[in-house]
Protein backbone atom coordinates (compact mmCIF):
# COMPACT_ATOMS: atom_id res chain seq x y z
CA UNK A 1 0.00 0.00 0.00
CA UNK A 2 1.39 3.26 -0.82
CA UNK A 3 1.72 5.92 1.93
CA UNK A 4 -1.31 7.98 0.51
CA UNK A 5 -4.04 5.56 0.45
CA UNK A 6 -2.51 4.43 3.96
CA UNK A 7 -3.57 7.70 5.14
CA UNK A 8 -6.41 7.73 3.50
CA UNK A 9 -7.67 4.25 5.06
CA UNK A 10 -6.52 5.46 8.55
CA UNK A 11 -8.94 8.79 8.13
CA UNK A 12 -11.20 6.20 7.17
CA UNK A 13 -11.24 4.39 10.10
CA UNK A 14 -11.02 7.83 12.53
CA UNK A 15 -14.00 9.06 10.71
CA UNK A 16 -15.51 5.49 11.50
CA UNK A 17 -14.69 5.85 15.41
CA UNK A 18 -16.12 9.20 15.60
CA UNK A 19 -19.13 8.26 13.87
CA UNK A 20 -20.06 5.33 16.28
CA UNK A 21 -18.92 7.70 19.36
CA UNK A 22 -21.92 10.20 17.92
CA UNK A 23 -24.26 7.30 18.39
CA UNK A 24 -23.12 6.48 22.18
CA UNK A 25 -23.71 10.77 22.59
CA UNK A 26 -27.20 9.78 21.70
CA UNK A 27 -27.66 7.03 23.51
CA UNK A 28 -27.03 9.31 26.57
CA UNK A 29 -29.80 11.38 25.12
CA UNK A 30 -32.07 7.94 25.39
CA UNK A 31 -30.19 7.41 28.88
CA UNK A 32 -30.88 10.64 29.85
CA UNK A 33 -35.00 10.46 28.85
CA UNK A 34 -35.17 7.26 31.49
CA UNK A 35 -33.19 8.62 34.13
CA UNK A 36 -35.78 11.65 34.38
CA UNK A 37 -38.81 9.89 33.96
CA UNK A 38 -37.73 6.95 36.57
CA UNK A 39 -36.47 10.22 38.49
CA UNK A 40 -40.31 11.77 38.17
CA UNK A 41 -42.20 8.55 38.79
CA UNK A 42 -39.96 6.92 41.68
CA UNK A 43 -42.34 8.20 44.24
CA UNK A 44 -46.15 6.67 42.45
CA UNK A 45 -45.80 3.56 43.74
CA UNK A 46 -49.81 3.16 43.82
CA UNK A 47 -50.10 1.81 47.21
CA UNK A 48 -47.71 -0.92 46.53
CA UNK A 49 -43.62 -1.97 47.35
CA UNK A 50 -41.53 1.32 47.53
CA UNK A 51 -37.98 1.71 46.24
CA UNK A 52 -36.63 0.88 49.94
CA UNK A 53 -38.38 -2.17 50.13
CA UNK A 54 -37.49 -3.83 47.12
CA UNK A 55 -34.05 -2.70 46.17
CA UNK A 56 -31.00 -4.07 47.61
CA UNK A 57 -27.80 -1.94 47.39
CA UNK A 58 -25.66 -4.31 48.43
CA UNK A 59 -26.74 -6.76 45.19
CA UNK A 60 -26.33 -3.75 43.39
CA UNK A 61 -22.38 -2.94 44.91
CA UNK A 62 -21.70 -6.85 43.77
CA UNK A 63 -23.19 -6.24 40.52
CA UNK A 64 -20.83 -2.67 40.15
CA UNK A 65 -17.90 -4.16 41.05
CA UNK A 66 -18.43 -7.38 38.00
CA UNK A 67 -19.50 -4.70 35.80
CA UNK A 68 -16.26 -2.60 36.49
CA UNK A 69 -13.99 -5.81 36.00
CA UNK A 70 -15.24 -6.61 33.00
CA UNK A 71 -15.21 -2.88 31.81
CA UNK A 72 -10.91 -2.67 33.12
CA UNK A 73 -10.42 -6.65 31.55
CA UNK A 74 -12.03 -4.90 28.21
CA UNK A 75 -9.67 -2.05 28.15
CA UNK A 76 -6.43 -4.17 28.89
CA UNK A 77 -8.03 -6.79 25.67
CA UNK A 78 -8.12 -4.05 23.68
CA UNK A 79 -4.36 -2.58 24.71
CA UNK A 80 -3.28 -5.89 24.49
CA UNK A 81 -4.49 -6.17 21.00
CA UNK A 82 -2.98 -2.77 20.03
CA UNK A 83 0.52 -4.40 21.10
CA UNK A 84 0.45 -7.39 19.48
CA UNK A 85 -0.37 -9.47 22.60
CA UNK A 86 -2.76 -11.52 21.15
CA UNK A 87 -3.01 -14.24 23.99
CA UNK A 88 -3.11 -11.46 26.32
CA UNK A 89 -6.15 -9.97 24.02
CA UNK A 90 -7.63 -13.65 23.91
CA UNK A 91 -8.24 -13.98 27.43
CA UNK A 92 -8.89 -11.01 28.53
CA UNK A 93 -11.66 -10.89 26.31
CA UNK A 94 -12.79 -13.92 27.58
CA UNK A 95 -12.73 -12.53 30.82
CA UNK A 96 -15.17 -9.57 30.03
CA UNK A 97 -17.42 -11.63 28.52
CA UNK A 98 -17.83 -14.25 30.81
CA UNK A 99 -17.76 -11.35 33.91
CA UNK A 100 -20.44 -9.73 31.57
CA UNK A 101 -22.66 -12.77 31.22
CA UNK A 102 -22.31 -13.12 35.42
CA UNK A 103 -23.56 -9.37 35.47
CA UNK A 104 -26.77 -10.05 33.47
CA UNK A 105 -27.60 -13.24 35.28
CA UNK A 106 -27.96 -11.57 38.11
CA UNK A 107 -29.86 -8.55 36.79
CA UNK A 108 -31.82 -11.06 35.49
CA UNK A 109 -32.29 -13.16 38.94
CA UNK A 110 -32.89 -9.64 40.44
CA UNK A 111 -35.95 -9.14 37.82
CA UNK A 112 -37.15 -12.40 37.97
CA UNK A 113 -37.82 -12.39 41.90
CA UNK A 114 -39.71 -9.37 41.63
CA UNK A 115 -41.77 -10.22 39.39
CA UNK A 116 -42.76 -13.66 41.16
CA UNK A 117 -43.32 -11.00 44.20
CA UNK A 118 -46.17 -9.40 42.57
CA UNK A 119 -43.84 -6.37 41.68
CA UNK A 120 -43.99 -6.39 37.48
CA UNK A 121 -43.85 -3.56 35.28
CA UNK A 122 -47.11 -3.64 35.74
CA UNK A 123 -47.50 -2.73 39.30
CA UNK A 124 -47.13 0.90 39.86
CA UNK A 125 -45.48 3.73 37.67
CA UNK A 126 -42.44 3.32 39.96
CA UNK A 127 -41.81 -0.57 38.47
CA UNK A 128 -42.53 0.45 35.23
CA UNK A 129 -40.10 3.29 35.02
CA UNK A 130 -37.38 1.36 36.80
CA UNK A 131 -38.12 -1.67 34.58
CA UNK A 132 -37.30 0.54 31.87
CA UNK A 133 -34.37 1.87 32.75
CA UNK A 134 -32.42 -0.93 34.05
CA UNK A 135 -33.74 -3.06 31.65
CA UNK A 136 -32.56 -0.84 29.00
CA UNK A 137 -29.26 -0.82 30.03
CA UNK A 138 -29.81 -4.45 30.64
CA UNK A 139 -30.60 -5.46 26.68
CA UNK A 140 -27.14 -2.99 25.71
CA UNK A 141 -25.33 -5.53 27.90
CA UNK A 142 -26.99 -8.55 25.67
CA UNK A 143 -26.21 -6.66 22.74
CA UNK A 144 -22.69 -6.12 24.01
CA UNK A 145 -21.94 -9.78 25.02
CA UNK A 146 -23.30 -10.89 21.29
CA UNK A 147 -21.00 -8.79 19.87
CA UNK A 148 -18.34 -9.61 22.47
CA UNK A 149 -18.62 -13.43 21.31
CA UNK A 150 -18.71 -12.14 17.19
CA UNK A 151 -15.56 -10.26 18.13
CA UNK A 152 -13.76 -13.41 19.81
CA UNK A 153 -14.79 -15.35 16.75
CA UNK A 154 -13.06 -12.57 14.43
CA UNK A 155 -10.13 -12.34 16.72
CA UNK A 156 -9.29 -16.68 17.00
CA UNK A 157 -9.65 -16.80 13.20
CA UNK A 158 -8.00 -13.79 11.60
CA UNK A 159 -5.61 -12.70 14.59
CA UNK A 160 -4.38 -9.65 15.20
CA UNK A 161 -5.31 -7.49 11.78
CA UNK A 162 -5.39 -3.76 11.44
CA UNK A 163 -9.22 -5.15 10.97
CA UNK A 164 -9.49 -6.58 13.94
CA UNK A 165 -7.76 -3.68 16.28
CA UNK A 166 -10.37 -1.46 14.38
CA UNK A 167 -13.41 -3.18 15.01
CA UNK A 168 -12.11 -3.99 18.60
CA UNK A 169 -11.62 -0.17 19.41
CA UNK A 170 -15.41 0.16 18.64
CA UNK A 171 -16.25 -2.66 21.04
CA UNK A 172 -14.76 -1.42 23.35
CA UNK A 173 -15.97 2.02 23.55
CA UNK A 174 -19.14 0.76 23.62
CA UNK A 175 -18.10 -1.86 26.68
CA UNK A 176 -16.81 1.09 29.49
CA UNK A 177 -20.18 3.14 28.06
CA UNK A 178 -22.35 0.88 29.56
CA UNK A 179 -20.27 0.57 32.76
CA UNK A 180 -20.68 4.62 32.66
CA UNK A 181 -24.14 4.40 32.31
CA UNK A 182 -24.28 1.98 35.23
CA UNK A 183 -22.51 4.38 37.70
CA UNK A 184 -25.31 5.98 37.73
CA UNK A 185 -27.97 3.59 37.64
CA UNK A 186 -26.07 2.59 40.54
CA UNK A 187 -26.17 5.69 42.35
CA UNK A 188 -29.69 7.42 41.13
CA UNK A 189 -31.49 4.22 41.35
CA UNK A 190 -29.87 1.77 44.06
CA UNK A 191 -27.99 4.14 46.66
CA UNK A 192 -31.23 6.22 45.84
CA UNK A 193 -33.47 3.73 47.28
CA UNK A 194 -31.62 3.39 50.80
CA UNK A 195 -31.85 7.37 51.57
CA UNK B 1 4.90 1.41 20.04
CA UNK B 2 7.31 -0.92 22.41
CA UNK B 3 7.44 -2.27 25.65
CA UNK B 4 7.63 0.47 28.07
CA UNK B 5 4.31 2.34 26.30
CA UNK B 6 2.27 -0.83 27.35
CA UNK B 7 3.17 -0.91 30.76
CA UNK B 8 2.61 3.28 31.43
CA UNK B 9 -0.80 2.47 29.34
CA UNK B 10 -1.77 -0.34 31.60
CA UNK B 11 -0.76 1.42 34.37
CA UNK B 12 -3.34 4.55 33.18
CA UNK B 13 -5.86 1.59 33.35
CA UNK B 14 -4.78 0.26 36.48
CA UNK B 15 -5.36 3.53 38.01
CA UNK B 16 -8.99 4.22 36.69
CA UNK B 17 -9.87 0.67 38.06
CA UNK B 18 -8.69 1.13 41.42
CA UNK B 19 -9.96 4.86 41.74
CA UNK B 20 -13.40 3.65 40.18
CA UNK B 21 -13.79 0.57 42.56
CA UNK B 22 -13.02 2.77 45.50
CA UNK B 23 -15.16 5.64 44.44
CA UNK B 24 -17.94 3.11 44.27
CA UNK B 25 -17.14 1.74 47.54
CA UNK B 26 -17.32 4.84 49.03
CA UNK B 27 -20.73 6.08 47.75
CA UNK B 28 -21.87 2.83 49.64
CA UNK B 29 -20.65 3.35 52.62
CA UNK B 30 -21.69 7.43 52.77
CA UNK B 31 -25.04 6.03 51.96
CA UNK B 32 -25.33 2.41 54.38
CA UNK B 33 -22.95 4.09 56.80
CA UNK B 34 -25.56 7.01 57.26
CA UNK B 35 -22.41 9.30 57.54
CA UNK B 36 -24.30 12.08 56.46
CA UNK B 37 -27.94 12.57 58.31
CA UNK B 38 -29.41 14.45 55.52
CA UNK B 39 -31.24 12.74 52.63
CA UNK B 40 -30.17 15.74 50.68
CA UNK B 41 -26.71 16.42 51.58
CA UNK B 42 -26.35 12.64 50.80
CA UNK B 43 -27.74 12.53 47.36
CA UNK B 44 -25.20 15.76 46.47
CA UNK B 45 -22.32 13.49 47.54
CA UNK B 46 -23.39 10.53 45.92
CA UNK B 47 -23.93 12.70 42.99
CA UNK B 48 -20.29 14.43 43.14
CA UNK B 49 -18.73 11.01 43.89
CA UNK B 50 -20.32 9.49 40.54
CA UNK B 51 -19.72 12.64 38.25
CA UNK B 52 -15.65 11.81 40.04
CA UNK B 53 -16.21 8.14 38.83
CA UNK B 54 -17.64 9.54 35.33
CA UNK B 55 -14.81 11.42 34.59
CA UNK B 56 -11.83 9.38 35.89
CA UNK B 57 -13.41 6.18 33.52
CA UNK B 58 -13.67 9.15 30.15
CA UNK B 59 -9.99 10.09 30.80
CA UNK B 60 -8.31 6.51 31.66
CA UNK B 61 -10.86 4.27 29.80
CA UNK B 62 -12.42 6.20 27.03
CA UNK B 63 -9.06 8.36 26.69
CA UNK B 64 -10.62 11.54 25.89
CA UNK B 65 -8.42 15.11 26.23
CA UNK B 66 -7.58 18.41 24.31
CA UNK B 67 -5.28 16.76 22.27
CA UNK B 68 -5.42 15.15 18.86
CA UNK B 69 -7.77 13.12 18.09
CA UNK B 70 -9.59 13.08 21.55
CA UNK B 71 -10.61 16.53 21.23
CA UNK B 72 -13.67 16.29 18.60
CA UNK B 73 -14.99 13.76 21.17
CA UNK B 74 -14.27 15.42 24.36
CA UNK B 75 -16.46 18.76 22.59
CA UNK B 76 -19.05 16.25 21.60
CA UNK B 77 -19.56 14.96 24.91
CA UNK B 78 -19.29 18.08 26.94
CA UNK B 79 -22.33 19.91 24.50
CA UNK B 80 -24.18 15.94 25.31
CA UNK B 81 -24.07 16.74 28.87
CA UNK B 82 -25.56 19.88 28.82
CA UNK B 83 -28.47 18.80 26.70
CA UNK B 84 -28.63 15.78 28.90
CA UNK B 85 -28.50 17.89 32.33
CA UNK B 86 -31.68 20.31 29.88
CA UNK B 87 -33.27 17.20 29.65
CA UNK B 88 -33.20 15.83 33.31
CA UNK B 89 -33.45 19.11 35.53
CA UNK B 90 -36.21 20.78 33.08
CA UNK B 91 -37.91 17.45 33.35
CA UNK B 92 -38.12 17.68 36.63
CA UNK B 93 -38.28 21.14 37.34
CA UNK B 94 -41.69 20.92 34.78
CA UNK B 95 -43.11 18.10 36.68
CA UNK B 96 -42.89 19.88 39.98
CA UNK B 97 -44.17 22.46 39.03
CA UNK B 98 -47.24 20.72 37.52
CA UNK B 99 -47.40 18.70 40.67
CA UNK B 100 -47.78 22.35 42.79
CA UNK B 101 -50.30 23.60 40.70
CA UNK B 102 -52.38 20.40 41.15
CA UNK B 103 -53.95 21.89 44.19
CA UNK B 104 -53.79 18.36 46.01
CA UNK B 105 -50.54 16.92 47.99
CA UNK B 106 -48.90 14.25 45.74
CA UNK B 107 -50.09 11.80 48.73
CA UNK B 108 -54.17 13.06 48.24
CA UNK B 109 -53.16 12.78 44.47
CA UNK B 110 -52.21 8.98 45.13
CA UNK B 111 -55.28 8.26 47.18
CA UNK B 112 -57.82 9.85 44.79
CA UNK B 113 -56.43 7.97 41.75
CA UNK B 114 -56.48 4.66 43.93
CA UNK B 115 -60.22 5.00 44.63
CA UNK B 116 -61.02 5.91 40.97
CA UNK B 117 -59.01 3.06 39.84
CA UNK B 118 -61.52 0.69 42.55
CA UNK B 119 -64.68 2.35 40.69
CA UNK B 120 -63.07 1.12 37.22
CA UNK B 121 -62.70 3.17 34.37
Amino acid sequence: MSRQTNEMVIERYEKAEFGFWLYLMTDIILFASLFATYMVLRGNTAGGATSADLLDPKYALIETGILLTSSFACGVAALALRFKKVNLAVWSLAATLLLGVVFLLLELNEFTQLVSEGNSWQASAFLSSFFTLVGTHGLHITIGLIWGGAMAYYILRHGRTANSVRKFTLFSLFWHFLDLVWIFIFTIVYLGAAL
Amino acid sequence: MNHTDFNRLLNKYLLGFAVALILSILSYVVVTGEWLGNAVTTMAVLLFLATAQLVIQLVCFLHLGFEGRSRNRTYTIAFTVIMMLIIVIGSLWVMRNLDYHMGMSSEDMNDYMQQQNKKGF
